[in-house]
């Protein structure tokens, strides 16, 4: 079914449209709540309720730019609000953590690949992560991450520069990122 | 293949490998999303209410039918019951009939002159894109066949052509069908969901196909087997479950009316296969990875299932036995006999009780599973009586050891039978059991299941109040120490049980038996509680 179609069968309330939009696009969506969640079942909740909002604002896609780029946005503010009203991640986002954390080789899971470094990305404090997640894999300037999150923007800042490198510790001790610093290199096999 | 990039690409390599990453979500997020999107379509939540609905009307027939004892047998009345009989046969075979009818073709629908033009949604084809068919029958003859004079294929808004004569069609097929072939997805992009077959009919033919009547088969290349479908036509609405397609099941196509009623069965087709193999072979780690997850998810739920419940229940009982009768004897030594004179028939009628309890089920097997629990239940009947001045009563009773009789008095304060001035006297108890018992899964998969539960229980009984009948009959007395301490019941439920919200839900009609008498052996009545219920349970 093309994206054409899906996006007709959704306007029109076809469960087989809306089935496939969902089969299409929610893999990777799962993948990117995973990046804010505390767990799979957290992800997979913060999935379902993205995908409740993207159904009843489809009417408002302009098919302008891409259609999964428009859910994946949908799909990060929901991950946000969600992490908003958990106190936690008030506390988190506006504290500095760096300090005192300990990274040790027994924490990082082996695995491979994409989600290796998923894993790492969410060894990170929760703060932290989302901040890092919103500047580097969204693709949000500081200044929006402020608003988005309510804080300084150069809270953001300091907050990514702790969380890469923090990441960055994590990625070596993972020997997924190689020394001297001078010239880092990200290994990844296909 | 050894990717690299500096740090400072740290952002674009993240992005990278975190684009990547691909995880595929549980069964449960898309039925929350379906039951958000489509509240109507909760069946569940119908076929629940259903059987609550007629668990109920049961159980009140019960409650509100009187029973009898010792009046030389135990009368049960039930409401028509053959004429409810007779009416449950009338609709099987109704329905029967219905169907077989539906299933030899019978709702083709007929073409009139009126309506030249008739449209046939075809149903989407969500996921493949290769040749579908579509089979055009006509009948009764050639004549009428030959009224059709073009016939097309559509695709609102744009005709995508393919119009042919249905004659040089004819031609080379047999008489009175026509195969169209048409492609979906491959060489036009057209929307299945709007893809129409339209009949256009000569002028001077239009009287000669009045009779005539046509019958659309479609035959999606997803499906292993033809759908016979109505002009007036349908839709077929996907029923998943974990990307495994269940069935098809038919909704009425918006817009069209006066559309006929339809079964369709339709066996489990391959797109399951197809859809696991969607995930592209870059992910196959990520995949596995997947599955790892999935296999510490499942160990993490262990085998062992919590399940709490509430059973309102109906309570009755049975009885056997007659009781002992005695006679003064000179010597002093009761002679016992069965009595002669007319008994006096017990008149009791069921009351409402509840059970409540925690089960646990331990499943050590695909399809069994171990039963046990801790359960409390308030349960009992009505006894019909009259208030008396107190008056001296007797049972007569029977050493279990060395069989002798011998008879207790007592003061009675209610007389047994009904008069103008009666009164319910109260049989109950108080009990805690635990239930061992076995559950086997009749039917089901991971969003529903049908179970059937067997179960005995060891019961003691905490607190009990019985009015017991003399022995001439006439009387209801009290003895707290006939009654037994403990007894065993015997349960089987059918229960049906069904996920929602991460919860799942246990429902189900519950009989309860006890299978040793109330009281103790040296009364020679027999009495046995039997306990009819629905029971409501919920298990994470």
């Amino acid at each position: 079914m093309t994206e054409e179609m899906m996006l007709q069968g959704c306007l029109d309330n076809l469960s087989t449209a809306e089935e496939a939009l969902y089969n299409r696009f929610s893999p990777r969506m799962l993948g990117v709540c995973y990046r804010y969640a505390r767990n799979r079942e957290d992800a997979e909740d913060m999935l379902q309720e993205g995908f409740i909002k993207v159904y009843s604002q489809i009417h408002q896609y302009k098919a302008i730019g891409a259609l999964e780029g428009w859910i994946r946005k949908i799909i990060v503010h929901t991950c946000i609000n969600i992490l908003k009203k958990n106190k936690k991640f008030s506390d988190s986002v506006d504290l500095v953590h760096a300090s005192g954390i300990e990274i040790s080789d027994n924490n990082i899971p082996s695995m491979m690949q994409a989600k290796q470094v998923v894993e790492c990305i969410r060894l990170l404090p929760l703060g932290y992560r989302t901040v890092l997640n919103l500047y580097a894999i969204e693709g949000f300037s500081h200044k929006e991450i402020s608003t988005i999150l309510e804080i300084e923007e150069s809270t953001s800042r300091s907050q990514y520069t702790r969380a890469k490198s923090l990441l960055e510790e994590i990625l070596i001790k993972k020997k997924i990122l190689q020394k001297p610093r001078e010239n880092v290199r990200m290994v990844s096999i296909k | 293949m050894e990717r690299r990039f500096d740090m400072s690409d740290f952002e674009q390599a993240l992005k990278d490998h975190a684009d990547q990453f691909k995880m595929l979500p549980s069964k449960r997020v898309w039925n929350g999303i379906y039951n958000n999107l489509h509240p109507g379509s909760r069946w569940p939540s119908i076929t629940v209410a259903v059987i609550l609905m007629i668990t109920l009307i049961t159980l009140g027939n019960l409650n509100n039918s009187p029973k009898t004892f010792l009046n030389g047998e135990q009368k049960v009345s039930f409401v028509n019951s053959n004429e409810a009989d007779s009416k449950v046969d009338g609709t099987k075979k109704a329905s029967v009939k219905e169907f077989e009818k539906k299933k030899t073709g019978q709702f083709i629908a007929s073409i009139s002159p009126n309506n030249l033009i008739k449209s046939v949604p075809v149903p989407a084809d969500p996921t493949t894109h290769g040749s579908n068919t579509m089979t055009l029958l006509v009948t009764p003859n050639a004549a009428s066949v030959n009224a059709i004079n073009t016939y097309s294929l559509k695709s609102n808004p744009h005709d995508i052509g393919n119009t042919k004569s249905l004659p040089d069609l004819l031609s080379t097929k047999r008489i009175g069908n026509a195969d169209i072939h048409f492609s979906n997805g491959n060489n036009r992009k057209v929307s299945p969901l709007k893809q129409q077959i339209a009949l256009s009919l000569s002028n001077e033919t239009e009287a000669a196909f009045n009779t005539a009547k046509a019958l659309v088969q479609y035959t999606p290349s997803f499906l292993d087997e033809v759908m016979k479908v109505n002009l007036d036509q349908y839709y077929w609405n996907r029923i998943n479950n974990n990307n495994k397609v269940l069935a098809y099941s038919p909704e009425k196509y918006p817009g069209l009316t006066n559309s006929e009623d339809m079964d369709i069965s339709i066996k489990r087709d391959n797109i399951t296969e197809t859809n696991s193999k969607q995930i592209p072979g870059k992910n196959e780690v990520n995949v596995s990875a997947n599955k790892k997850m999935a296999r510490i998810h499942k160990k993490r739920n262990s085998k062992i299932e919590w399940e709490y419940y509430v059973t309102p229940l109906v309570s009755n009982a049975t009885f056997r036995g007659k009781p002992l009768y005695s006679r003064p004897d000179p010597g002093m030594t009761p002679i016992v006999v069965t009595s002669n004179e007319p008994l006096r028939e017990m008149v009791y009628n069921a009351r409402m009780g509840i059970e409540t309890g925690v089960q646990m089920n331990y499943k050590f097997l695909k399809k069994w599973a171990f039963v046990t629990g801790v359960n409390l239940s308030y349960s009992g009947y009505k006894i019909m009586s009259f208030p008396i001045h107190p008056t001296s009563a007797s049972l007569v009773l029977q050493d279990e050891n060395t069989g002798m009789v011998y008879s207790k008095r007592y003061v009675a304060r209610f007389g047994n039978g009904t008069i103008q001035n009666n009164k319910s006297l109260n049989n109950y108890s108080y009990q805690v059991s635990m239930p061992l018992g076995l559950r086997y899964t009749l039917w089901g998969n991971n969003n529903m299941q049908v179970n059937l539960l067997s179960s005995f229980a060891p019961t003691a009984i905490l607190k009990s109040n019985a009015y017991i009948i003399s022995s001439d009959t006439k009387y209801y007395v009290q003895d707290p120490s006939l009654l037994r301490p403990v007894n065993v019941n015997g349960s089987f439920e059918p229960t049906i049980t069904f996920s929602a919200h991460k919860i799942k839900w246990h429902m189900g009609p519950q009989i309860r038996y006890q299978l040793l008498s109330t009281y103790k052996n040296n009364y020679s009545i027999k009495e046995h509680l039997i306990n009819y219920g629905i029971k409501i349970g919920i298990s994470r």
